[in-house]
């Protein structure tokens, strides 16, 4: 890598930025994808998909700054629904409902979008620090990375099942289990033919993601708010006294979890088909383990907020890391992003680092800096806010479902999506109503194609072997990170106890 | 300063798009035309698609606007395709072959290939067998005489067809080992050892190939190539028939469009085909670009379905 080269062409991007009309296409990107962000179902695949017509009369520079605004930008505004309304505004920000909504519901929200806010830029500019930094060895750490490793990668990823169960361990094992089944309808991309279709060709291409995560979460939430009546906090006095300022100090007196959330973003996000979603569960899971206190994790920790907020952001780095390396996808943003690139006249892959290379440097610019500009534009706001909570539900009711089905139909125009959405909604609100713990559902969800085809792929390569997993010394080391993951809790109850007999024994 | 070639060619599109629209059917187009696109947005099925409308709305007055119906292997878009109304404001890119296989294999579906109004295709992506660079095997020869089960990477399901097709061709036994998301990351296996080669399209080996990861044992066309003039052709290896292969981006209307506006369309069709838009873009990005007529299409197809068809029994194994 000459570094002459980077240095020239951050030095085009930045001129780019001040003199030609950069810095508006910037702000452009970033209120956009602040929008797209926050609405439930709308994210970063359906912002860039938007947005590819629209680039056709702009030159390559400007379009790199209007896409990096989104994608420095989409990863806050989801938090915001998360904390405020338990309703992730996109699918990686479903980790951080586990302690914002908590911190809501005790009134704390206003420390919650601070301490989001904060992590989320932070971890943008170290996820583009480590893309930096890690350039070069890009090409190893993407070769390290064979199907056996993504089966352990997901595996890790499904212990946050663990972390999310709270205590209601058969409860969330038969809700995870319910994701899986979900995962496997539709084309089967291993062996070629379609599953569990019962007829209807939509389902051909599987239960869609973002439709599912509507019902579950924004439609069953609402339904539950409006029967129980009142506003979503039930301490207004707290809510007045906006903590804002308590959320952003948070994050700088945790630097530890922010810059392992960071680096788990970064690292995780350039795995290509395992993704941010993943990154921002291990990210939790991980803070929850090693903390001092995990019984505090669910309840409202703001080191629930801060971790997998920073892995967030940071995975927008990572995810260029295989982009730039061999063209290919990290994320589903990347994959959207690769078409815009090529309808550009740009082929994806190392060639770009070679010829384009202030193409990238645009990129990484202003994808750093839109994470912080949607965070202080969202900062200006998060008083009022936050004050969303204090409103009747009865109002909030029809705009949140309005809002929810248009983004179930918005995202493929496709009234089937609505009624997944719906489908969903009634099995939310089922869970909710007595008791199940909705995120195991989606981390399988998430999970259940990886972690087959993974699998699937690792027995044909290996030819029936099952040792393969353990005979390659990063999925070995990744097996005992799930031991480890798995058996920590116990060891944690273990000394408890002995402590605890220690200190009645004299 | 670079913005400007832009604003130029929205003149230029606003003005080629008063013209020609007088001589047309009056009825059409009656609107906005739908573009059925059987894939997900970013992958190579919508590009072309996408370049394609561009091209049409630049002598069009309408919006010419991309719909992305994923499923099944291509099998859903042409589902819908098949059934829209046929009124010319409908049409659709086909995946040529992955519509073709579940019909041979004797799958149900609800669309006749035959019936599908072709109006013509823009690229024949044919294929080319790749190993690493590293690799023991420079020749086909060398695969055929290795004495092992070879195992290759695939994507998709005509790529998976292809692969099998060759194996069958060589007499080779192969192990193929499918699931990965994009051709890309197929070819990504073979570098890190998942397995010992792969059959992707060759504009896509050339692009991926650009760090010189892989190498090139054979190209399957009947004549020498741009992008790899070295390696030998699949006739030169004694394989002819495996030229016939290849992922064709095809377009075609719902079979019933009245003979006025199907006239009218295929003229827009054409000279979009032809646009400065579209070979600047394929001089600009090397992705493969192979005009054709629709009689051209129908008859390339054809020829896919009766090799196809020879090897049902391989394809329908699992």
């Amino acid at each position: 890598m000459a570094d002459i080269a980077v240095i020239d062409a951050l030095q085009i991007s930045l001129s780019a930025l001040v003199g030609s009309g950069g810095a508006f296409y910037l702000l452009l990107g970033t209120i956009v994808g602040l929008v797209f962000g926050i609405i439930p179902g709308l994210g970063g695949p359906t912002a860039l998909a938007l947005l590819i017509p629209l680039t056709f009369g702009l030159d390559t520079t400007a379009a790199m700054f209007l896409a990096g605004g989104i994608m420095g930008a989409i990863p806050f505004g989801g938090s915001v629904t998360a904390i405020l309304l338990n309703t992730p505004g996109t699918a990686p920000n479903a980790a951080t409902v586990f302690d914002g909504y908590p911190m809501t519901l005790q009134g704390r929200a206003g420390e919650a979008l601070g301490a989001a806010a904060a992590a989320s830029s932070l971890g943008g500019i170290f996820g583009i620090l480590i893309l930096f930094a890690t350039l070069p060895l890009a090409r190893e750490i993407i070769l390290l990375f064979s199907p056996p490793e993504f089966f352990m990668l997901a595996v890790l990823g499904l212990c946050a099942i663990a972390v999310s169960s709270d205590g209601k361990m058969l409860k969330g094992l038969i809700a995870a289990c319910f994701g899986l089944m979900i995962a496997f309808v539709g084309y089967d991309n291993v062996g070629g033919g379609v599953r569990f279709d019962f007829g209807f060709d939509y389902l051909w291409d599987g239960i869609p993601l973002i439709p599912s995560l509507i019902g579950l979460f924004a439609i069953a939430q609402i339904v539950s708010l409006f029967l129980a009546g009142g506003s979503i906090t039930d301490n207004p006095s707290a809510v007045r006294v906006s903590r804002v300022g308590d959320g952003v100090l948070a994050v700088f007196r945790n630097w530890g979890t922010l810059l392992r959330g960071s680096a788990i973003g970064a690292l995780v996000g350039a795995v290509p088909g395992v993704g941010g979603t993943v990154a921002a569960f291990l990210s939790y899971s991980v803070t929850v383990q090693t903390s001092k206190e995990p019984e505090t994790f669910g309840k409202g920790n703001v080191l629930g907020v801060i971790a997998p907020e920073a892995s967030n952001n940071a995975r927008e780095g990572g995810s260029l890391i295989p982009t730039l390396a061999f063209g290919i996808p990290g994320s589903a943003e990347m994959a959207v992003f690769l078409g815009l690139l090529v309808l550009h006249g740009l082929q994806p892959g190392p060639s770009l680092l070679l010829n384009h290379m202030d193409v990238i440097t645009s990129l990484m610019l202003s994808i750093a800096i839109a994470s912080v500009l949607a965070s202080v534009l969202c900062l200006m706001v998060a008083r009022k806010l936050a004050l969303i909570t204090l409103i009747d539900v009865n109002f909030l009711v029809p705009i949140i479902l309005a809002v929810s089905l248009v983004g179930a139909y918005a995202l493929k125009s496709s009234m089937y999506d609505v009624i997944v959405a719906v489908v969903f909604g009634a099995v939310g609100y089922l869970m909710i109503r007595f008791d199940y713990p909705r995120l195991p559902l989606v981390i399988a969800l998430f999970l259940g194609e990886i972690l087959e085809v993974s699998y699937r792929q690792s027995m044909m390569i290996a030819r029936g072997d099952w040792t393969v997993f353990f005979t390659r010394p990063l999925s070995l080391g990744l097996f005992v990170l799930i031991v480890l993951s798995l058996s920590v809790p116990f060891i944690r109850y273990l000394l408890r106890r002995r402590a605890a007999k220690r200190a009645v024994a004299p | 300063m670079a913005r400007l070639p832009g604003i130029a060619t929205l003149v230029a599109a606003g003005a080629l798009a008063l013209m020609p629209g007088a001589s047309l059917a009056q009825s059409w187009p009656d609107g906005d035309i739908d573009l059925i696109i059987p894939s997900g947005p970013g992958g190579g099925f919508d590009v072309y698609g996408r370049v394609l409308a561009r091209a049409m709305e630049e002598t069009l007055d309408v919006n010419v606007l991309p719909q992305n119906v994923s499923g099944g292997g291509g099998m859903r878009g042409a589902t819908v395709a098949y059934q829209a109304e046929p009124d010319g404001q409908t049409f659709a890119v086909f995946n040529v072959p992955g519509i073709i296989e579940p019909v041979i294999t004797g799958e149900d579906v609800s669309y006749d290939i035959g019936q599908i109004d072709w109006l013509g295709a823009m690229a024949f992506n044919q294929y080319i067998v790749m190993v690493a660079a590293d690799s023991p095997y420079n020749t086909i020869d060398d695969l055929r005489a290795a004495g092992e089960t070879i195992s290759f990477t695939a994507y998709g399901s005509s790529g998976i067809a292809a692969n099998r097709i060759l194996c069958a061709e060589l007499e080779l036994d192969c192990q193929i080992i499918t699931g990965y998301p994009s051709n890309n990351e197929a070819l990504l296996g073979v570098v890190r050892g998942d397995a010992a080669a792969s059959v992707p399209p060759i504009s896509t080996a050339a692009a991926f190939n650009t760090g010189g990861d892989l190498k090139a044992i054979m190209v399957m066309t009947s004549g020498p190539t741009a992008l790899f003039p070295d390696t030998p052709t699949a006739s030169d290896a004694g394989y002819p028939a495996v030229a016939s292969l290849g992922l064709i981006r095809a377009f075609g209307l719902p079979p019933g469009v009245p003979a006025e506006t199907r006239a009218a369309f295929q003229q827009v069709f054409d000279t979009a085909l032809a646009a400065e838009s579209v070979t600047a873009w394929v001089a600009e990005t090397g992705n493969a670009y192979d005009p054709m007529s629709g009689e051209e299409l129908s008859a390339l197809i054809a020829s896919q379905t009766e090799l196809l068809t020879r090897y049902r029994d391989v394809l329908a194994a699992e």
